[in-house]
């Protein structure tokens, strides 16, 4: 649980710091929304003791390490495993008819920053029986998210919830199948993991990493302006193949304009969207 | 005073008076009201319908970055904490549950009053923690007016004492002074 009090920065110290940031290690915040990056810094400098951003800013640019602590904190990701179940449940429907058109499955998580949505896919697929068939690409722009991930272990106590979301999917079964509990964690079974390729990746900086059939970008845009959010779809529209899928947060909407003649929504109420042909 | 947005913050106890508020309203209510109510995580439908009933204006569930219209309420949806971003739009976001809860008042509070300033009415209802004391705060720090409902007619008082005990609140009211004052200040609108 995180603190409500924050303490207020001023929008020329967050605009120097963001600044900063960009020139010293080439990733752009200047258009993320607002309200949330604001308060994760102010969150940080509270929870670091920093007394002003000019502090924050020395210690950055002189602690290329304290710099990934500092990124893994402001990014923010789904924390709770199968986050709407009625979402996993259409979608299942979407990987099973991919995986019938399709010898491998290609499958991106772009801007993860947590693991959670990474191992409910893995679960969905192992009882799928289509483990062997894919490939997962998982990419963050936090060296230390990259690290987590990979780890695969979950606080016992955060189990709770993604076990009472995974029984609220259609033949879900028992999480607990897929882990194995040390001491205060829940181990993912490693071989879920074999086909999944985890890396550091920033994606408006750096080229996709394959062309994929499916790629999962729930809850990332809530954390861009209408601009950024605008220019992430072009990119991932690029990284898809023609009929592919891209799953966007059920809040969220691919809206851009002219998207009409680039996408065609197949799912209206969990926000799945496919590929059309453009020439 | 013009005021040109409201917010309500509540929890257990508070949906029988957010209904009466949405149906004492008259149907032309221009000051967009903004709706931070504990709610269970996990279910997203049924919510906004159950406060649709009796409302006379229409209540959404806001899509991340939808722009705030008048004659509206709109309600943090299940699972989001719900801010105010500068240009006068909404938006989600998936941190991680603060007092418990998510949505969690104060982060709309706060948020909306550091968005809004004077322009702001923050009033927390009935309710059985803590969130929103902090929230009211930052709502009055930046001007804003603050009411709590009368804890004597709470279902649950912790709430509306907690908000009472970190603010000089400017009013404490009854519900029919709450709807009452409501409908006054959409007459400068």
């Amino acid at each position: 649980m995180e603190d409500a009090k924050t303490q207020n920065i001023g929008i020329t110290d967050f605009k120097n710091l963001i600044q900063s940031v960009k020139d010293n290690f080439y990733i752009d915040f200047s258009n993320y929304a607002l309200s949330s990056l604001k308060r994760r810094v102010e969150l940080f400098l509270q929870n670091f003791h920093f007394n002003n951003i000019d502090e924050l800013i020395y210690k950055l640019n002189n602690d290329k390490k304290f710099f990934q602590v500092f990124l893994k904190n402001i990014t923010v990701d789904t924390s709770e495993m199968f986050r709407d179940p009625e979402f996993w449940d259409e979608f299942k429907t979407f990987i099973i008819k991919k995986s019938k058109n399709n010898t491998e499955l290609k499958i991106w998580l772009p801007c993860s920053n947590s693991g959670e949505e990474l191992y409910s896919l893995l679960i969905i697929l192992e009882k799928l029986k289509l483990t062997e068939k894919t490939l997962i690409y998982v990419s963050s722009i936090s060296t230390i998210n990259v690290d987590n991930i990979k780890e695969a272990s979950l606080e016992i106590k955060k189990m709770d919830v993604n076990s009472a979301n995974f029984d609220r999917i259609e033949d879900g079964g028992n999480l607990f199948d897929f882990f194995t509990i040390k001491s205060y964690y829940a181990q993912l079974n490693r071989t879920l993991l074999q086909n999944v390729k985890i890396i550091h990746h920033d994606i408006f900086t750096e080229n996709a990493p394959d062309l994929f059939d499916i790629i999962l970008f729930r809850n990332k845009m809530i954390y861009f302006n209408q601009q950024l959010k605008n220019k992430a779809l072009n990119i991932l529209k690029s990284a898809l193949k023609i009929g592919g899928i891209i799953a966007v947060g059920v809040k969220e909407s691919v809206n851009y304009p002219g998207y009409e003649r680039e996408f065609s929504k197949v799912s209206n109420t969990e926000k799945i969207y496919k590929k059309l042909v453009t020439e | 005073m013009d005021y040109k947005y409201i917010i309500i913050g509540g929890s257990a106890g508070s949906f029988q008076t957010v209904t009466n508020i949405l149906s004492a309203l008259p149907q032309n209510y221009k000051i967009p009201i903004f709706l931070c109510l504990h709610r269970l995580k996990h279910i997203r439908a049924g919510f906004v319908e159950a406060l649709s009933i009796k409302s006379n204006i229409k209540v959404v569930e806001p899509d991340d970055k939808e722009f705030i219209r008048q004659g509206k309420a709109y309600l943090a949806p299940a699972n989001y904490h719900m801010y105010f971003e500068l240009g006068n739009f909404i938006a989600l976001s998936t941190e991680p549950v603060v007092n418990h809860s998510r949505p969690a008042i104060d982060i709309s509070f706060a948020s909306a009053a550091y968005a809004f300033k004077s322009k702001l009415v923050g009033i927390i209802l009935s309710g059985a923690n803590k969130d929103g004391a902090y929230g009211l705060s930052q709502v009055k720090e930046n001007g804003g007016l603050t009411i709590v409902q009368d804890p004597k007619e709470c279902q649950v008082k912790t709430m509306t004492e907690a908000a009472i005990n970190a603010t000089d609140v400017d009013y404490v009211y009854s519900s029919e002074k709450i709807i009452e004052f409501l409908i006054k200040i959409n007459k400068n609108i």
